[in-house]
């Protein structure tokens, strides 16, 4: 009896990057064979990480957590290779990943935020001011600044929105999902997806007209 | 034209009109200043959401992360499933993917075999402590009822290579194709896999581990040891398959069998199928070892659908 065990042949590294995310993971489940399957998972990371840093960045609002979150997905991608299945888009994957990392992140601050209230309660010690961004104007036109103003704003709002909705809405406005791929993300239907955009535009609307109101 | 809802200026600014609603809301737009208005709100709270041009220009994430990955694998923690995106961790259709590992596969080389028929295996109670019976384990044994409780500790992917990825195996496969494997296991007890393959006319056809083409001796004990939760085998399998029937056989065992004990179950199975049937075929029977599980899948090798 003869066995053929097939070896699949590995490209070199020069046309990694001419590969399919699936392909990529294939050779990155081999990582134990050598630093070229690591160079497999870097061409990964640098292809989305402008995706997993947009979609962590809109919904935490907040530019250093939405690094520190996108690293941790790739280090969750990495640490569950073995469990890739390529069923579906490599990116609807990783924005799941993204998207755990995410509320994850965002629980664990909630709950903080939660005992240092009480804990100030407690002390009568006073909150202060919340650290505010330090982003250096430049010499950016006053337009530029104002509409940057207007951005930090929507998207600090958006924080205030119900996690599947502020998903819903990243995915579709930050990310530019079609619907399928977010139900891809979400495992949700469509038909939900777009009302719960609908819905979460809505809100948005309503909470920023409530603010300049104000 | 009335005003339309808000969800029809909201489904407009994001493209989800049909060609006929655009058009028709369009001619409203152009005299109602206050829709227009709102559409242009919708649309400035849109595009601010989206992604800045530059945004992440100068970022490379490429060194922090295997910076990362270094420190956290020098630390001994298990691994962190909870982070997985539940929505592919529960589906049931998972998608083994190989990998060669020629060297892994054929040092383990060896194969182990015991048969039962598929889905007939039964758990014996814990404590059980009767001939034939590992204590405290369980015991596969035949009927009907088994087959529930079997499928609730384990499971087994099927899929074949192509040009276009990796797609499922059902009921047929091609001559030449190349099997990959998955497995689900939920039995901490179940400690080792034997994947082979064996035709009408019982030539076998070993997948995992690997056969070495030097069969090794009879008391050696083989096995891929398997860990709970859902994984795949690392290699892609081809071999030259007749064509017609072929069975597929899967052994969770809790112990590393020997080549004596797989071949000789095989053997006794392989010979009553035959009395059985008086037509040379081999026919699954029901085999007694505790504590392993066999799961087979009935195959025809010809032109895969």
């Amino acid at each position: 009896m003869k066995l053929h065990v097939v070896h699949s042949a590995e490209p070199a590294s020069e046309r990694l990057e001419q590969l399919g995310d699936d392909e990529l993971m294939l050779l990155v489940k081999r990582a134990e064979a050598g630093p070229r399957h690591r160079a497999a998972f870097d061409v990964l990371v640098r292809r989305h990480q402008r995706l997993v840093l947009t979609y962590a960045d809109r919904y935490l609002g907040d530019r250093e957590r939405a690094l520190d979150v996108a690293q941790e997905s790739f280090v969750t991608l990495w640490e569950a290779r073995h469990d890739y299945r390529p069923e579906g888009r490599f990116r609807s994957y990783l924005l799941a990943i993204a998207h755990n990392r995410c509320r994850e992140r965002s629980r664990h601050e909630r709950g903080q935020q939660r005992r240092a209230d009480a804990l100030r309660l407690q002390g009568g010690g006073a909150g202060g001011e919340p650290a505010t961004d330090s982003e250096d104007a430049g010499d950016a036109p006053l337009s530029a600044l104002l509409e940057r103003e207007r951005a930090a704003e929507v998207r600090r709002r958006l924080a205030e929105l119900d996690d599947k909705t502020r998903q819903a809405l990243v995915l579709r406005f930050a990310n530019e999902l079609s619907y399928d791929e977010i139900a891809e993300v979400t495992a949700g239907r469509v038909g939900t997806l777009k009302s719960r955009v609908s819905r979460g535009l809505a809100r948005l609307r309503q909470l920023l007209a409530e603010e300049y109101r104000a | 034209m009335s005003c339309p809802e808000t969800t029809t200026l909201i489904d407009h600014v994001d493209g989800e009109l049909t060609e006929n609603q655009r058009r028709e809301l369009s001619f409203h737009l152009e005299g109602c200043a206050v829709c227009t208005s709102v559409v242009e709100e919708l649309g400035r709270i849109s595009a601010r959401l989206g992604p800045d041009e530059d945004e992440w220009a100068e970022v490379d994430l490429v060194g922090a992360v295997s910076q990362r990955i270094e420190q956290r694998e020098q630390q001994p923690a298990g691994r962190d499933t909870a982070k997985l995106p539940a929505t592919r961790r529960g589906r049931r259709r998972w998608l083994p993917w190989t990998v060669g590992g020629l060297a892994a596969a054929a040092a383990a080389a060896l194969l182990v075999v015991l048969v039962l028929p598929a889905l007939r295996q039964r758990a014996a109670p814990p404590h059980t402590s009767r001939p034939g019976v590992d204590p405290g384990g369980f015991a596969i044994r035949g009927g009907k009822d088994d087959a529930s409780a079997a499928r609730k500790w384990v499971k087994l992917w099927i899929y074949r290579s192509t040009k276009r990825g990796y797609r499922p195996v059902r009921d047929r496969l091609p001559a030449d194709a190349r099997l990959v494997f998955g497995y689900r296991n939920a039995k901490a007890e179940l400690r080792q896999l034997m994947i082979v393959a064996v035709t009408a006319q019982g030539q076998r056809y070993w997948y995992y581990p690997a056969m070495k083409a030097n069969a090794p001796a009879s008391s050696s004990r083989t096995g891929v040891p398997i860990r709970l939760g859902k994984h795949e085998l690392p290699d892609e399998t081809r071999h030259p398959l007749p064509s017609g029937e072929l069975r597929l056989y899967a052994l969770f065992a809790r112990r590393a069998l020997t080549v004596g004990e797989v071949g000789t179950a095989l053997n006794r199975l392989q010979k009553g199928a035959r009395a059985a049937t008086g037509r040379g075929k081999a026919k699954a029977g029901v085999l007694e070892l505790p504590g392993v599980i066999v799961l087979t899948r009935e195959l025809q090798v010809g032109t895969a659908r």
